[in-house]
């Protein structure tokens, strides 16, 4: 047969393919599903159920997630903090014990995957009755496989056995690391005589993937696969199907509510985890066919794999679509991978979709896992799991942009990375942890109400908006990550430096992608923080006690990106983003002459040769020096200017130091992004020296602000306000000036320099709509960037401005008295207002049946407490009986719970004020009271004063923090009284929590609601 | 394609057996050569394994497009044996006498064939035997008829 369809002798075994790092995502992924596994199985022991709800209940109480809110006060921050960790240092004994189980677990499934990894050859030959191929018994095919083996050029021969069972002509390679077998089946060894060329094509496959290391890694894989069904995934099952197993295994399961809701849930989502570990190993071993079919045709076996693949095509039997999910590509894919193999190194939307789930699969769980065994120092555990994943992360991306350029015409790492972001964000959904309403991204009923963007549209306990944010946050780190490994691709030739280019590349980019990774796995669960940190950049000032001068355009100024903000400001980000960016440049380092595998034995065919690839020259680099430095210029004046006018337009204005650092900051940004624009437009490589050029401008800028700002101080038209002359250098400024320009101003460039070519890309289309006067050309393609980035920017500041209304700041709700009728309500009108609460209630509160406790309960100090305890303040009217309606709903029969209560009265006079003296006089009588329950139950209550609500004519609101003890647990718990006189109407409010926070957003939604339902 | 080796076991109808079959084989499927004596070692242990058709062809690391080889080796050693059988039928202890003797002395191989010379229809029958072992296996027309005569031939003027 004719080598006529052969593309061009490339080396793909030469780059690399990354399917390694896939096979990392997989194991990781089964690793952590199986430590989550572990973590079920332990709440199922007898006891650990138990005491474990216990213990959440307890240690959570030391939280105080109801009085964070939104709340600017630093010291509540720090306080919240505080009690987080307190929390967290109490969860860790149980924590810790629960660890060690999981590492048991962990380590008896590795061991058990050693075992059947290392059983696993000696079991297929067992299993086949294999017999060696030696060179008594089978002297000619001895000879011929031998004769392979240096063919293939593989350093240590293989065992050959032979299956005499097996009649298909084909082969398998096997074993275990160092020793290494190739299967022959009875059925090719004829073919050896019939048809040589077959025969070569199929020992050569098989060789090429001992070549290609498959066998250890796919082996390794299966053996860690079968393991974790057996250890971990059946336990599992059965603890799902039955949680009390260990416990009480004949009870019914479905008595428990919950037990539904919860096989349905996890249950599906194990399942869904199985399905895609199968699809998703299949797919990294369809790839792996794929690359040992192109290494055994680099050998001389593409004639015999043509001829076999034509056979197999014509003589199709199965459906191709389930080619699709098998471990063996398409005979049309094959064939592909043979005439052309560089095609097997394009990057994949699906293939890096599947790596992307199996990553966050792994990263979901082992959180979990991290949350429990690392250090109880409250930093969070996907800090730490960020670390672990971004060297996969990266390195598949920075794989993917490696193949993406060996491939001959150059493909884009785009379509990849948004499959690897897709997949992270559909894997993180698909995460056995993320139970319904708590869906990662999507935020929960933590952050509902709290979202950072208002007008936030929300289905169920989902936030779209949230979503929408943390996703596109995710992906544009994810396409930054991959820009710039294809940045360094395009720069280093992969015949130069080979993989060890490609590993520098990951090694450069991890950094700031593990952080970046680490702040997102942080602010995913609570999407509502991205907004909260805009609030706490104001309340740095207000600690100072410093007002911000709002001058004009503050809005535009001030919009400072909160995720960007926590990234310049973690250790060692800037150094590493720095090396980041200009890691591509070390390629202008001396180095040995390099062919690109894509040119290699290409002979041009028309037109002159394409331009060399590679990094800018040095005189690009040298260009974008000297415009980095003037743009720093241009900044340098322009911050002079605008000290001249705030002189003469607000002098000494309270806040316009900091009103001035912000322009500044906005200023410098803007020089860095004008800069990456015009040398995108101008060079070659125009968004790669951009980067250089923006950080020239940054280091020049934080000395030219410096040097402005001692003029500043000394040159009287330029001062902001009253001081004193001096030339000190303000060192703290100049840090955070850094941060800031170096992380966001890089990023303006870069922004700035993809808008410049991608306008430049769709002019290309139009040639007849572009002016022939290069002049003209460029003042339309300044005007047309500098328009859409206004457009961008005023977008995001119009953002920015509906983030600082958060939703949770309430704002007072309006007095009714003025418009509240002046009688006494119907039974209807009372029943309506009584049932205004339960729309802002969340969806799994329930109506509260009426209290059938019984007994006599005991005060110990009835004489300083009866009248607050038995609300005497209400009784005592004479007249009519007023007209009453209740409503009542409880989040659950939970060991933490909590209850509301509004008890509506109608009168036929106004309700008297008199009724709130009463009740604050009760309560100053009683600051602390002991409740024995009618079963014998000891309730320690504290009393305390709280503000009452803006609402109605008069409001009233008492709190009463209860401890109680029994069965050598201490519990805690909160009672909330608030009273609302509304004309004719009071309002009442009880709201009652049970070792958990009392909501005090709910709370406050559920006292308006009732007072606005008034009439 | 099936077989079942005969449950009375007698290794002078085995050792028949083999040396047929390895004579048969050597003739229609020269190929195979190197593999006759693990073949014919599994035929003994279990034949009906070695005419399944083994692996599928979705093994993890396998080729992936095997396709069904049209093996000789088992379909000739399960013709053979039900060859033997009908002659062991056929002849019963006249068969059995003379490989005995040719075991005894193996100069009186050559004087004395192990059965009675057969008819033009005995060998017919025999064809026939083998053709429809053929068939079963799926063995194509040309050689199944070779295979046929291979054996009919072989039993004229050998056995």
């Amino acid at each position: 047969m004719s080598m006529t369809a052969a593309g061009p002798h490339r080396p793909v075994s030469a780059v690399v393919s990354g399917t390694t790092l896939r096979f990392v995502s997989l194991v990781m992924a089964i690793i952590g599903t199986g430590t989550f596994a572990f973590s079920v199985v332990y709440t199922r022991l007898p006891g650990n159920a138990g005491l474990s709800m216990m213990t959440y209940a307890r240690c959570n109480e030391l939280r105080r997630p109801g009085q964070l809110g939104l709340t600017l006060d630093p010291a509540a921050i720090e306080a919240a903090e505080r009690d987080s960790l307190r929390a967290s240092r109490c969860l860790e004994a149980m924590e810790l014990a629960q660890t060690a189980w999981i590492m048991a677990g962990l380590a008896l499934l590795l061991a058990v995957a050693f075992g059947l990894y290392l059983a696993a050859p000696w079991w297929t030959r067992r299993r086949a009755g294999l017999v060696p191929i030696t060179a008594d018994g089978f002297p000619r095919l001895h000879a011929a496989l031998n004769e392979l083996v240096t063919d293939s050029g593989l350093r240590r021969p293989p065992r050959f056995v032979l299956a005499p069972h097996a009649a298909v002509r084909g082969g398998l390679a096997f074993g275990r690391a160092g020793r290494y077998w190739v299967r022959v089946n009875a059925g090719l060894v004829p073919l050896r005589v019939t048809d040589p060329a077959a025969f070569r094509a199929v020992v050569l496959h098989e060789l090429a993937h001992l070549r290609n290391r498959d066998v250890d890694i796919a082996y390794a894989t299966m053996a860690l696969w079968r393991a974790f069904v057996a250890v971990a995934l059946l336990p599992m099952a059965v603890a799902i199907v039955q949680p009390r197993i260990l416990t009480d295994p004949l009870s019914a399961p479905w008595v428990n509510p919950d037990y539904p809701r919860d096989l349905l849930n996890t249950g599906s989502r194990t399942v869904l985890f199985v399905l895609i570990v199968y699809l998703v190993r299949n797919s990294v071993l369809r790839t792996r066919e794929l690359l040992a079919d192109a290494r055994a045709a680099e050998h001389g076996a593409a004639d015999g794999l043509r001829a076999v693949m034509a056979a197999a095509a014509a003589r199709r039997t199965s459906p191709s679509w389930l080619r699709r999910f098998g471990v063996h590509p398409a005979v049309a894919a094959r064939l592909r991978a043979i005439d052309h193999p560089l095609t097997t190194l394009r990057p994949g939307f699906a293939e890096m979709f599947g790596a992307g789930m199996t990553t966050m699969l792994a990263a979901g769980s082992l959180t979990l896992v991290g949350g429990l065994g690392l250090p109880h120092d409250g930093t969070p555990a996907g800090r730490y799991i960020a670390w672990l994943l971004a060297p996969v992360v990266v390195g598949v991306l920075a794989m993917a942009a490696w193949r993406a350029e060996a491939l001959s015409p150059r493909a884009s790492v785009l379509p990849a990375a948004l499959g690897f972001s897709l997949g992270c964000l559909l894997g993180d959904l698909a995460s056995v942890l993320n139970l319904g309403g708590m869906w990662g991204v999507f935020g929960g009923p933590v952050g509902r109400g709290r979202m950072a963007l208002a007008g936030s549209v929300e289905v169920g306990n989902l936030s779209l908006t949230a979503g929408l944010v943390g996703a596109t946050a995710f992906t544009i780190g994810i396409v930054l990550v991959a820009a710039a490994c294809a940045a360094g691709a395009r720069a280093w030739p992969p015949g130069g430096y080979g993989r060890w280019a490609w590993l520098a590349g990951a090694a450069a980019t991890v950094t700031p992608f593990a952080v970046w990774f680490g702040i997102w796995l942080e602010l995913r669960p609570a999407p509502f923080l991205i907004g909260r940190f805009y609030h706490l950049t104001a309340a740095d000032f207000t600690t100072l006690g410093e007002r911000l001068w709002q001058g004009p355009g503050f809005a535009l100024f001030s919009a400072v990106y909160p995720p960007l903000q926590l990234f310049a400001a973690r250790p060692l980000v800037v150094p590493a983003f720095v090396v980041a960016c200009l890691y591509p440049l070390a390629a202008l380092l001396p180095r040995r002459v390099a062919v690109r595998p894509a040119d290699a034995g290409a002979e041009p065919v028309n037109g002159p040769p394409a331009p060399e690839p590679g990094p800018p020259g040095r005189r690009g680099v040298r260009s974008a020096v000297l415009t980095g430095l003037a743009g720093a210029g241009a900044f340098v004046v322009l911050t002079l200017v605008l000290r001249a006018v705030l002189h003469q337009a607000a002098y000494d204005a309270p806040g316009i130091v900091s009103y001035h650092s912000y322009a500044q900051l906005a200023l410098a940004i803007a020089v860095q992004a004008v800069v990456g624009g015009v040398l995108a437009a101008r060079q070659r490589r125009g968004l790669m020296l951009g980067q250089v050029a923006a950080l020239t401008c940054a280091a020049a800028v934080i000395v030219g602000e410096q040097g402005a700002s001692v003029l500043g101080r000394c040159v009287p038209p330029l001062r902001l306000r009253e001081g004193t002359c001096n030339a000190g250098i303000d060192l703290a400024y100049a840090d955070f000036l850094l941060d800031a320009v170096v992380v966001q101003g890089v990023l303006g460039a870069l922004a700035v320099g993809v808008l410049v070519l991608l306008l430049k890309r769709a002019a290309a289309v139009f040639p007849g709509l572009v002016p022939a006067r290069p002049r003209v050309r460029s003042a339309i393609l300044t005007a047309t960037t500098a328009v859409l980035v206004a457009v961008g920017v005023a977008a995001g500041s119009t953002l920015t401005a509906m983030t600082d209304t958060p939703a949770a700041v309430a704002v007072p709700a309006p007095t009714r008295s003025g418009a509240a009728v002046a009688r006494v309500l119907t039974q209807a009108e009372v029943q309506r207002v009584a049932d205004a609460a339960r729309p802002v209630l969340p969806r799994h509160w329930r109506t509260l049946p009426e209290s059938t406790s019984s007994g006599t309960a005991v005060l110990d100090d009835p004489e300083h407490c009866t009248a607050l305890v038995d609300e005497e303040y209400l009784t005592g009217r004479d007249g009519p009986e007023p007209v009453v309606a209740h409503g009542r709903w409880t989040d659950g029969d939970k060991i933490t719970t909590s209850s509301i209560k509004v008890t509506v009265r109608s009168y036929p006079q106004p309700v008297p004020s008199a009724m709130f003296t009463a009740a604050e006089n009760a309560q100053q009588a009683c600051r602390r009271f002991t409740y024995t329950t009618g079963e014998g139950m000891q309730l320690h209550y504290t009393v305390s004063a709280v503000s009452p609500p803006a609402l109605g004519d008069q409001a009233w609101r008492v709190d009463l923090a209860m401890t109680a003890e029994s069965s050598g647990m201490s519990f805690q718990g909160a009672l909330v009284i608030v009273l609302i006189r509304i004309g004719h109407t009071l309002v009442q409010v009880t709201y009652d929590a049970f070792s958990e926070p009392v909501d005090e957003e709910l709370l406050r939604k559920v006292l308006d609601s009732a007072a606005g339902a008034v009439p | 394609m099936t077989g079942t080796y005969p449950s009375v076991v007698d290794p002078d109808i085995i050792a028949a057996e083999q040396d047929l079959a390895r004579r048969v084989a050597a003739l229609v499927a020269p190929e195979e050569d190197e593999l006759f004596t693990v073949l014919d070692g599994v035929y003994r242990k279990d034949p009906a394994r070695l005419t399944a058709h083994g692996p599928g062809s979705d093994e993890m690391l396998g080729f992936g497009v095997e396709t069904l080889a049209a093996l000789v080796t088992p379909v000739v050693l399960a013709s053979v044996t039900e060859v033997v059988r009908y002659l062991t039928e056929q002849y019963g202890s006249t068969v059995r006498a003379r490989l005995s003797l040719r075991r005894a002395r193996p100069s009186a191989a050559d004087a004395e064939p192990a059965v009675p010379h057969l008819d033009d229809a005995q060998l017919a029958h025999v064809r026939a035997i083998v053709l429809d072992k053929c068939a079963q296996a799926g063995l194509e027309e040309g050689r199944s008829r070779l295979l046929a005569d291979s054996v009919a031939g072989a039993l004229r003027d050998a056995v």
